[in-house]
């Protein structure tokens, strides 16, 4: 269906190749799963097969393309401003206009799609009205409508929730499997996603490294340093247990069997609480707000305090508030009653609260004012010291920036500017860091790092304070507790939070609740 | 009101809505007279009410406020008449510079009403529909200029926000407004090409489609009522009625045949209640009963 044949590119702003040699071919039918790190050419990859996506040269090589143009779709990983049209109706009568589709024909596509993704409700909803699930669902039906040969998919499950992710590749997987559609599917990490892939591609820098089936390339990059990380937590737990050599990947019930067969031969390693130190920067009590006077509270007499030196995660599904929470502790939003305290002050017209505190949006590239990554950087330093080069160079060294000080932060990939965000938000040291989705489009090793660049800043009494739905992530924190209907439960570490979850738990929790019920992540479990 | 806007929204198509729109914008720049533009704000009120949005209320608002500034100003810069009602040094109101205010206030509040009204009933795809049947470059300049109008302006509070928790250096004002411009300007450009990549993706571009629009009844009474307003308002003006010697001291209150052109105007311009009414009506003591059953189906599409 598709030859890439020692096919190199460059695109039209960069001296460097961004796909070096490649050679790859795929299969009608086929289910590929390319992974790589953050900025590793997966996207510009994808980009290929879709004329106009690029901007930029081949250097060398040739694609071969079994189908034309309009038959293969694409689906990014943004959820927002997707839509070009009011409402979903209304955006499938546009693409299928735009190939020539009859009105008759286009009655019977929109009819189809719309029963076969189960949408008919949402029809004739604006995207204002949708989640982002829905909103995906939606994209990923338009991009089904004209009954496409390839459909590339380029991380469209970064911004949803676990549920709704999960929701989205079964959808993947039923058109990959019913209706014989090619399947290229970018990811930044293999956590559900390897169930529904036939083949699994690895790329670095521009290159294909490693091209396989599943099972042998999941096992075969357990021996790599780099990519075990990407494993997901039962693959990477079954196989650094060595508990032997069944087909990977293994779903729950497969290894919660393994663990049952080998329960005398395993430990569970047992977290050690921490010690909190009691003095509070933050107090927020009885917060309400809604954005509608007829509207129901987003966020209903919510309570709670920030402690120095600790950090605080809060999960729930997309739309609960989780976002909005920040935006009202932080001013963007007035609250209709309760108060927020920080430092024992009012945040209400506290000019100190902008010192203080430092916000990573859900869009990372609303914080950026400069036109290189290394002018963000000197700007960040220089609101505390004047700064030379030579300093900003030693920065930029340090969080593994310098490769990109000379591009625009608008060009970056999604994941590398959710990381210049936050190094930016460690620059300034505020006193609260508050984290809307921090490991959006960060590959797992890159979110290895930024648990490496919270805890050095925890350990200097600073506070965070994250919304993420990466539960595994959210494991590694202080505190956790879920928001839903505007309500915030206590918070509670997280071995005690995900005790008595049933579905809004990690992957090993659920498949090691009957052995180890207060395992979360793969090394929670060792060999005795 | 909720039921006779959706009424009309069944019942008619974008073709002849965006006829009904174009000539509701146009009949509320024609005309000056006190009697008409009064009557035409009475009636453009009356379905802006009708076709409430979310954000009316601040619509509304800054309609008001539109109103009352216009008046301070012409109440400023034209002094003129004889008539006065009160006088400070420096400053004289008159009833003639009070009604030439007022005149100019309610025209820009008609203009005002009527986009509303066109925002309220229009969306993306009427006007992608029409512009694209011949001027596919200027329906993408639209589209992108309607998406990117509120996004610009969300770009722009966020950047403004967030900016705070980069920035601790005291700036001028100026200097700072600068700045925040061209951040902005780099933001949106970022975004403009985002949105150039989703429409690439939706198959914009290709060979061009020509739109076809079946029109019932209502839709031709509602463009046939439509052209025979304007053509009937462009005659009025040909023939001077309808328009006042603006500025000047001699403008006066009177009932003629201007109230005439009024009614035609008001005739059109509540057009989406008549029509809405009338469905709502036809459903209420006909369909309705021949439609009770308490199926999942039935309810669903009830």
């Amino acid at each position: 269906m598709v030859r890439f044949k020692n096919f190199s590119f460059q695109y039209a702003n960069s001296q460097k190749l961004s796909l070096d040699n490649i050679d790859l071919t795929i299969n009608k039918g086929d289910f590929l799963l390319l992974i790589g790190k953050t900025g590793s050419g997966k996207s510009t990859l994808l980009k290929q097969l879709k004329a106009n996506l690029v901007v930029g040269k081949s250097t060398k090589g040739t694609i071969e393309l079994n189908t034309e143009d309009a038959n293969i779709s694409y689906l990014s990983q943004f959820v927002d401003n997707q839509m070009i049209t009011e409402c979903a109706r209304d955006e499938f009568n546009f693409i299928l206009e735009n190939m020539n589709y009859t009105e008759n024909q286009r009655h019977m596509r929109i009819a189809e799609v719309a029963s076969y993704f189960g949408i008919i409700d949402l029809l004739d909803s604006t995207e204002s009205e949708l989640s982002g699930g829905q909103k995906q669902l939606i994209s990923l039906a338009g991009a089904l409508i004209t009954d496409p040969d390839i459909l590339l998919l380029d991380e469209p499950t970064s911004q949803l929730d676990p549920i709704a992710s999960e929701k989205l590749l079964q959808m993947v997987h039923k058109i990959n499997t019913e209706l014989n559609v090619t399947v290229i599917l970018v990811e930044h990490s293999l956590e559900r996603n390897t169930f529904y892939a036939n083949r699994m591609a690895i790329i670095e820098d521009g290159k294909i490294v490693l091209d396989r089936g599943v099972d042998s390339a999941l096992k075969s990059i357990f021996d790599d340093n780099f990519y075990r990380n990407y494993l997901s937590q039962i693959d990477r737990s079954y196989l650094e247990l060595g508990l032997g050599n069944a087909t990977l990947p293994l779903n729950n019930h497969q290894f919660s069997k393994i663990l049952n067969d080998h329960h005398n031969e395993i430990t569970y390693k047992k977290r050690l609480p921490k010690q909190n130190s009691a003095q509070t920067v933050l107090k927020v009590k009885n917060l309400s707000f809604r954005f509608d006077f007829e509207a129901k509270n987003i966020i209903d007499k919510v309570s709670f305090k920030l402690d120095k030196g600790q950090s605080y995660c809060l999960v729930g599904p997309n739309g609960v508030g989780k976002s909005t929470l920040i935006r009202v502790i932080s001013q963007q939003l007035l609250q209709q009653s309760g108060s927020i305290k920080i430092d024992n002050k009012s945040v209400k017209n506290n000019p100190d609260l902008f010192e203080k505190i430092f916000i990573l949006p859900q869009n990372p590239a609303l914080l950026f004012v400069s036109d290189t990554v290394f002018g963000e950087i000197e700007f960040q330093l220089q609101q505390s010291q004047t700064v030379t080069e030579s300093q900003v160079n030693e920065v930029l060294n340090q969080y593994g920036l310098s490769e990109l000080k000379n591009i625009s932060p608008y060009d970056l990939s999604g994941g590398q500017q959710e990381f210049l965000a936050l190094v930016i938000g460690l620059i300034k040291n505020p006193e609260i860091l508050f984290l809307d989705e921090p490991t959006k489009g960060l590959d797992p090793n890159k979110i290895l790092k930024l648990n490496d660049l919270l805890n050095e800043y925890l350990a200097n009494d600073g506070i965070v304070f994250a919304n993420s739905h990466d539960l595994v992530f959210a494991t590694k924190f202080d505190d956790m507790s879920m928001m839903f209907d505007g309500k915030l439960n206590d918070f509670q570490v997280p071995t005690e939070f995900f005790k008595d979850k049933f579905f809004y738990t990690t992957e090993i929790n659920k498949a090691s609740r009957d052995s180890f019920p207060d395992a979360l992540v793969w090394n929670d479990l060792r060999n005795k | 009101m909720k039921r006779l806007f959706f009424g009309f929204q069944q019942s008619t198509n974008n073709l002849s809505i965006l006829t009904y729109l174009l000539v509701i914008i146009l009949s509320s720049l024609m005309f000056n007279d006190p009697v008409i533009i009064v009557m035409i704000f009475l009636s453009l009120l009356l379905v802006a009410v009708f076709t409430k949005q979310n954000n009316s209320r601040n619509y509304l608002k800054f309609t008001v406020i539109i109103f009352v500034t216009t008046i301070l100003f012409n109440l400023i810069i034209n002094q003129r008449g004889s008539t006065i009602i009160f006088q400070l040094p420096f400053f004289k109101m008159t009833s003639e510079s009070l009604l030439n205010a007022v005149i100019l206030a309610f025209s820009f509040v008609n203009l005002l009403l009527a986009f509303y009204i066109y925002d309220a009933l229009t969306n993306v795809k009427i006007i992608f529909d029409l512009l694209s049947r011949s001027l596919r470059s200027i329906a993408i300049i639209f589209i992108l200029t309607v998406k990117f109008i509120p996004k610009i302006i969300d770009i722009f509070n966020d950047t403004k926000f967030l900016y705070k928790f980069r920035s601790n250096q005291k700036e001028n004002k100026l200097t700072k407004q600068l700045n925040l411009l061209e951040i902005v300007l780099n933001k949106s450009i970022a975004n403009f090409m985002n949105m150039s990549d989703v429409l690439t993706t939706k198959g914009y571009g290709k060979k061009g489609f020509k739109r076809h629009f079946k029109c019932n009844k209502t839709d031709y009474i509602l463009m046939t009522i439509s052209l025979l307003t304007i053509v009937f308002d462009a005659m009025m003006i040909f023939f001077k009625v309808g328009k006042v010697d603006f500025g000047s001291s001699n403008v006066q209150i009177f009932f003629g045949i201007n109230t005439l052109v009024g009614l035609m105007n008001v005739c059109l311009i509540v057009m989406p209640i008549l029509i809405g009414g009338f469905q709502y009506l036809w459903w209420k003591w006909y369909v309705s009963k021949i439609s009770v059953s308490n199926m999942p189906t039935v309810k669903n599409f009830r």
